[in-house]
């Protein structure tokens, strides 16, 4: 899907690493294979595999040890900063936080604050693109890394598409694995993320100061079909937290590969 | 099973809802009238306006709540040739040309002492007749992609709207990295506000075909918004 052909060498192999590294097959605390291993295995320029590894040790994937090679970081979330990469680019599976989180080597857990039936909602079912009579299922989730909270999900999800959500136990499935389970698990993502400074009903829940500034992210979620499936907002504590993505286009003209 | 929407939530959600539909267009009702409407206090109408303002979308000024244009992610209207509602000025702090050092160098990936033009400018638009500021961009563009373009009606144009007309067709991609940030003080002055304060920073390596050029915008937090759009579903849309 994402043709990188044309990418230089460098983004080649750096996109072959991350993969790697996502995918589990390089884990996390592991070591990699040398840099002269890998030039030698890709038939490049050795220079070209460093800038790749520089680059994923910039992105904090990787990290260099003197003397004895380069690793997968392990984040332990105390020390240093946790990366999201919302690009959403590892099609080959879910890419929900937690899915995220988890190919991090971030262990987290769930809290549900609560679910809803909310019916004939104007702005949900506008969101969703339903009609006026439709019922929206919510679960206000948040999420907690080590105890400590970092982030208060709240997803609106058609109803009729998902019509046993209630009975589902959230604090320990996965949202979009359940939604997957229903054949509709969001696949494209439109998101916004804006920066605003927490109210009250968030500081509390995230353990911050009122006014601490937070990620507020609004994403559209909608499965292979096209079919809006998700409408969420989420708040994401700033301290820490770096996120990151990947936008492609024609000059001038499109947002498109 | 308790509703786990507060009441407050749920009418900003309508309000909002209101505004995108433009049934309220320019003002909003006031909280008194907002408070009979939905037939709860002013306390609760004003917990849900108060939402609003944090997020941005109205103002409360002189006693009135002012509907505010919608926030853009300019740098993505501009790399794309798309419109944007917003006036922006441009105030060009820096416009020169230099050696490439090992940093720099690095970061674009070319030689030593390669030609690089360095762009620094602060943007501006008007809200409400106010003069807000948006960010401070630095650019640095190797000096062969820059020298072709009308770099003189920066003021009004970015660089990244010049780029597009001038390069337009061409591949683009961007590494794009966002973080919260102290502001130093040289920066703090550029953008009028306390230093050390805190500022949305976002780093991008855009590579244009294969020219890389190197972008940090240091935005204000509560005038900036940033989009990305789902390439593939684009795709499919066009289809």
């Amino acid at each position: 899907m994402n043709n990188l052909y044309h990418a230089p060498l460098y983004i080649q192999i750096e996109d072959l690493l991350e993969k790697k590294i996502l995918s589990k097959k390089y884990l996390p605390g592991s070591k990699i294979p040398s840099e002269r291993d890998l030039a030698r295995q890709y038939g490049v320029n050795r220079m070209t595999v460093k800038k790749a590894i520089d680059s994923l040790k910039k992105k904090g994937l990787l990290y260099r040890k003197q003397g004895s090679g380069t690793f997968v970081t392990s984040v332990t979330p105390d020390k240093e900063n946790v990366y999201f990469n919302l690009a959403f680019t590892d099609k080959n599976s879910n890419s929900g936080i937690s899915e995220l989180l988890t190919k991090n080597g971030i262990h987290f857990s769930n809290e549900v604050v609560g679910t809803d039936l909310i019916s004939s909602n104007a702005f949900f079912n506008e969101k969703l693109k339903l009609n006026d009579e439709s019922k929206v299922f919510a679960l206000h989730r948040i999420r907690e890394i080590k105890e400590r909270p970092f982030a208060i999900e709240y997803n609106y999800l058609p109803a009729k598409l998902f019509p046993d959500a209630s009975q589902v136990d959230f604090k320990n499935v996965s949202l979009y694995d359940y939604m997957d389970s229903k054949k509709h698990k969001p696949v494209h993502f439109s998101q916004f993320i804006q920066v605003i400074p927490a109210l009250t009903k968030e500081a509390r829940l995230l353990k911050i100061k009122k006014g601490d500034l937070l990620y507020y992210i609004i994403y559209y979620g909608y499965d292979e079909q096209g079919n809006a499936v998700e409408y969420t907002e989420s708040y994401l504590i700033s301290e820490e937290l770096n996120l990151q993505f990947t936008l492609g286009g024609i000059l001038g003209e499109k947002e498109t590969y | 099973m308790f509703n786990i929407i507060n009441k407050s939530e749920l009418i900003a959600k309508d309000i909002r809802f209101q505004i995108s539909n433009k049934i309220y267009t320019h003002y909003l009702p006031s909280e008194r009238k907002l408070a009979d409407k939905y037939s709860v206090s002013r306390n609760t109408i004003r917990e849900a306006l108060e939402i609003l303002k944090n997020k941005g979308i109205i103002s409360l000024i002189a006693n009135d709540y002012i509907i505010n244009q919608p926030k853009e992610d300019l740098d993505w209207l501009e790399f794309f040739g798309k419109k944007t509602h917003h006036i922006i000025r441009n105030y060009i702090v820096k416009n020169e040309v230099f050696e490439a050092n090992k940093k720099i160098a690095q970061k674009l990936e070319v030689p030593l002492a390669t030609q690089i033009r360095l762009l620094v400018y602060k943007r501006t638009t008007n809200e409400q007749q106010n003069n807000i500021t948006l960010s401070i961009d630095y650019i640095y563009a190797p000096e062969k992609l820059a020298k072709n373009l009308p770099l003189k009606r920066l003021q009004e144009c970015s660089f990244w709207n010049l780029l597009a007309k001038k390069y337009q067709g061409k591949k683009l991609k961007e590494y794009q990295s966002l973080s919260i940030e102290s502001v130093n003080f040289e920066d703090a002055n550029l953008l009028d506000v306390p230093v050390r304060s805190k500022i949305l920073q976002r780093s991008s390596k855009v590579f244009i075909d294969n020219e890389i050029i190197y972008f940090v915008s240091k935005k204000i937090p509560s005038n900036s918004l940033l989009v990305s759009i789902d390439n593939n579903l684009k795709k499919e849309k066009e289809k």
